[in-house]
C-alpha cells in the first residue's frame, strides 16, 4: 500500500489508513498578497471513511473549497500549505507536482459545480470519458470506448451506447454532471471530492445526482467529500459533517449527532436560513446579518462573534475545537443546549 | 382565449398576459423552438406571482417577452390594460420603465469597470431623469434602501463586492426608475443559503415599503413559497398549474407540480423512473407535454392538449386527470 519509505511512522499511518482513506491533520493555507498574507484555512483536521460521505458546509469564503484544493495540490505557487493530508497512507502536502498529478484522477478525483466548463464542447462525451480511462490504463481505443459506455451506464445515463456519441451541448445539466462523475470514477478513486455538484442544477435533478453519489460510494467503497453551502442538503446526504467558518472547522460530528443537537450558533444560523416549504407566504427568514470577516485582516477571538446572537465576554478569546460530547466537537464558549 | 385568473374586485391588473407564445428559429432545425406556448396569467398590484419550473420550461423567456426583448410571436401583454405592442417611441419607453428586472448572476449583469455609484445612476442618466445633483442624491437614497452604505460601497467596483452585495446593487439599479413591477429572474438562485435569506428579506421589505409587485421566477419551490401569493408552474413552455400559493402547495393538482414538491421534500416517489429528462422543446410530446414523464398518463393524454381549467376557486390546472377531484 505505502510506497513512501521515508519516516518511521509508516506502519502507524498504514494501520489508521485501514479505517480512513484520507486524514487531514492541522492543515493551514495562506496566500501571499500585496496587503499581507491571507489566511484562508487554519488548522483544519478532517477524516474521510471509505463508503461514507463527509460534508463540508460553509458560506462562500469559509475556506471549504480551498481546503479541498490544497489536499488535491491544485493551489499553485502563491499558496503556502502546512500541516498534513494523508491519502491511503501517503503524505500529499509537499509531494512533487509530477507525483501529485499521478495521484489525481487515480486516487482522488473531483467533480465541480459547472460541468459545462469542465467538458470539451467539441468532443463527444464518450470520447472524453474514454480519454479519462486511457489516462489511467493502457487500453486500446475500442476497449476504452466500451469502458466509457459502461461507466456512463453506471452513472445511469439512459441509453449509454447512443448518448456516448452526443456532444456536451446536447445534454441537460444533470446529464453533464453524470458524465463528469463517470470521468471521475474512471480510475476508481479512493476519494471523490464534489464541490457544490448540484448548485447549478434544478431541484429535481439535484436530488437525483445526490442519490447517485450515495449509491456509488457504497457500490465502490469510495469516500466522498461533499462541499456545499446548504446544510439542508448536507443533512440528508452525508454521514459526517464539518462546518467551516472563516477558515476554521467550528463544529464537527457524525451527521445524525450534529443535526440532532446543534451546538455552534453559526451552524444553527445556517439551518435557520433555509427556507421552509411549510412556512406561510411572506414570513421573514432568519438571516445571518453582516458578512464573514476579511481573511486578510487578523481575527481576534471567535470569528463569528460579531454576527453571533449568543456573543459574550469570553468570545474575545479564540475558542478551540474540542470534543464536548463523544464524537461531537465544537469551537464555542456558549454552545447551544449545554449549560455553561 | 385561455383562462385568466378572475378577480372581479380589481378592474385592470398591473400585468396581464393573454395567450402569449414565443417561437425561436434555430439554425439547423426545421421546426421552430416553441419556448412559450399560449401562456395567460395576470399579476395584481402588491401581489407576488411566483413562476416555477425546471430549466428550459420557458419561465425566463416569459420574463423577457414581458419586457418586449424579444417581442412575443403571438398574444398580448397588457400593462395596466394597455397592450405594449400598440405603443411606440416615448410611450413605450415610459411603459418599459414601469417594469424592471433583477437577474440571476449579479456579476455578469454589472459592468466590471464601473463604480457602484455609476451603475446605479445609469438608468437615471439614460432616461434623463433629474439634474446631476438630483441623480447623486437619488443614488445615495437607493443604496441606503438596499442596505449598502454609499460612503463605504459607492466607489467600489463589482469585483470588490460579495455576491450578496453585488445583488443588492442589481436591485438598486432595478429600483432606480421607481418601477411598479419588478421581475426577479432566479435573483437568489446563485447565492449562498445565508445570503439568500438576507436578499429574500430585503425584497420583502422593499415590497411593503415601496408597494412593489413582483414576478418571481425560480426553480426552487421552497424559495417561491416564501415570497408568493400566487404560483404558476410551467412545463415545456406551457402553464400547467396556476393558483393561490397555499392551495397549490397544500394540494397540487398537476402530477408535475406534485413531483416538484416531492423533490423538494425528498419524499420517495412511486412509479417514477430514477433518471428522467425533459423532452426536446423542438419536438414536444403530443397532447399533454408532461405525459412522457407522468406516472398517471393514459391514452387521452397523448391525443388531447389539456386546457387550463378550474378545479377549485383560484386554482386552475391543465391536466386530464388532476390529482384533486373537482
Amino acid at each position: 500500500m505505502v510506497t513512501s519509505t521515508e519516516g518511521g511512522i509508516v506502519s502507524t499511518i498504514n494501520s489508521v489508513a485501514m479505517e480512513h482513506s484520507l486524514i487531514v491533520e492541522r492543515l493551514s493555507v495562506s496566500f501571499k498578497s500585496g496587503a499581507g498574507d491571507v489566511h484562508a484555512v487554519n488548522d483544519v483536521s478532517l477524516r474521510v471513511t471509505p463508503g461514507k460521505t463527509l460534508g463540508i458546509v460553509g458560506e462562500s469564503g469559509s475556506g471549504k473549497s480551498v481546503t479541498v484544493r490544497a489536499v488535491m495540490g491544485l493551489l499553485g505557487h502563491s499558496a503556502t500549505v502546512t500541516g498534513s493530508a494523508c491519502l491511503d497512507g501517503e503524505e500529499l502536502v509537499g509531494m512533487p507536482e509530477d507525483q501529485l498529478r499521478r495521484r489525481r484522477g487515480i486516487k482522488m478525483a473531483m467533480v465541480f459545480q459547472d460541468p459545462m466548463s469542465s467538458l470539451n464542447p467539441t468532443m463527444r462525451i464518450g470520447s472524453q470519458v474514454a480519454e479519462a480511462v486511457r489516462q489511467h490504463r493502457k487500453v486500446g481505443r475500442r476497449e476504452a470506448w466500451s469502458e466509457a459506455v459502461a461507466l456512463l451506464r453506471s452513472v445511469r445515463v439512459p441509453d449509454p451506447e447512443r448518448r456516448a456519441r452526443d456532444y456536451p451541448h446536447q445534454l441537460s445539466g444533470g446529464m453533464r454532471q453524470r458524465v463528469m462523475i463517470a470521468m471521475a470514477l474512471s480510475a476508481r478513486p479512493s476519494v471523490l471530492f464534489a464541490d457544490e455538484p448540484t448548485t447549478a442544477l434544478d431541484v429535481t435533478t439535484q436530488a437525483q445526482i445526490l442519490t447517485l453519489l450515495d449509491d456509488l460510494k457504497q457500490r465502490y467503497g469510495m469516500g466522498v467529500v461533499l462541499i456545499t453551502h446548504d446544510l439542508g442538503i448536507a443533512a440528508r446526504h452525508t454521514d459526517d459533517l464539518a462546518v467551516m467558518y472563516a477558515g476554521r472547522v467550528v463544529e464537527s460530528a457524525p451527521t445524525k449527532t450534529l443535526i440532532g443537537a446543534i451546538r455552534m450558533p453559526y451552524t444553527q444560523a445556517l439551518m435557520d436560513a433555509i427556507p421552509r416549504i411549510d412556512a406561510p407566504s411572506h414570513s421573514p427568514l432568519a438571516s445571518i446579518e453582516g458578512s464573514p470577516p476579511d481573511p486578510s485582516k487578523p481575527i481576534l477571538g471567535c470569528a463569528f462573534a460579531p454576527r453571533c446572537p449568543r456573543v459574550g465576554d469570553r468570545c474575545t478569546t479564540t475558542p478551540l475545537l474540542a470534543e464536548g460530547e463523544p464524537g461531537h466537537r465544537w469551537a464555542c464558549w456558549y454552545p447551544l443546549g449545554v449549560d455553561a | 382565449m385561455s383562462a385568466v385568473a378572475q378577480r372581479p374586485e380589481v378592474a385592470a391588473p398591473l400585468l396581464e398576459l393573454r395567450g402569449v407564445s414565443k417561437e425561436f428559429h434555430v439554425p439547423g432545425h426545421r421546426t421552430p423552438l416553441s419556448a412559450v406556448s399560449d401562456v395567460s396569467f395576470s399579476v395584481h398590484d402588491g401581489e407576488t406571482l411566483g413562476l416555477v419550473g425546471e430549466s428550459g420550461c420557458g419561465k425566463s423567456t416569459t420574463a423577457r417577452v414581458i419586457i418586449q426583448a424579444p417581442k412575443p410571436t403571438r398574444g398580448q401583454i397588457l400593462l395596466r390594460g394597455v397592450d405594449l405592442a400598440s405603443l411606440r417611441g416615448s410611450a413605450l419607453r415610459r411603459a418599459r420603465r414601469q417594469v424592471q428586472m433583477v437577474f440571476q448572476d449579479p456579476y455578469s449583469s454589472l459592468d466590471p469597470r464601473w463604480k457602484v455609484r455609476d451603475l446605479v445612476a445609469e438608468p437615471l442618466r439614460v432616461n434623463r431623469i433629474g439634474t446631476r445633483a438630483e441623480q447623486v442624491k437619488r443614488v445615495d437614497e437607493l443604496l441606503h434602501l438596499v442596505g449598502l452604505n454609499p460612503k463605504q460601497y459607492g466607489d467600489r467596483r463589482p469585483r470588490n463586492l460579495s455576491g450578496g452585495q453585488a445583488q443588492r446593487v442589481g436591485i438598486a439599479r432595478a429600483l432606480a426608475l421607481s418601477p411598479s413591477l419588478v421581475i426577479c429572474d432566479e435573483a437568489v438562485s446563485s447565492l449562498d443559503v445565508s445570503i439568500r435569506a438576507q436578499i429574500l428579506n430585503l425584497l420583502e421589505d422593499l415590497r411593503t415599503e415601496l408597494g412593489l409587485t413582483y414576478l418571481f421566477i425560480a426553480h426552487d419551490l421552497t424559495v417561491v413559497k416564501h415570497v408568493s401569493d400566487w404560483v404558476g408552474v410551467m412545463y415545456l413552455g406551457r402553464l400547467s398549474e396556476y393558483g393561490r400559493s397555499e392551495a397549490i402547495y397544500r394540494s397540487p393538482a398537476h402530477p408535475y407540480t406534485a413531483s416538484l414538491l416531492a423533490a423538494v421534500s425528498e419524499m420517495p416517489e412511486a412509479d417514477r423512473p430514477e433518471v428522467d429528462e425533459i423532452p426536446s422543446p423542438f419536438n414536444p410530446p403530443s397532447g399533454c407535454r408532461y405525459r412522457t414523464r407522468c406516472p398517471y398518463a393514459q391514452a387521452k393524454c397523448a391525443e388531447e392538449v389539456p386546457e387550463l381549467r378550474e378545479v377549485a376557486e383560484n386554482h386552475r390546472v391543465a391536466c386530464h386527470f388532476p390529482l384533486i377531484a373537482h
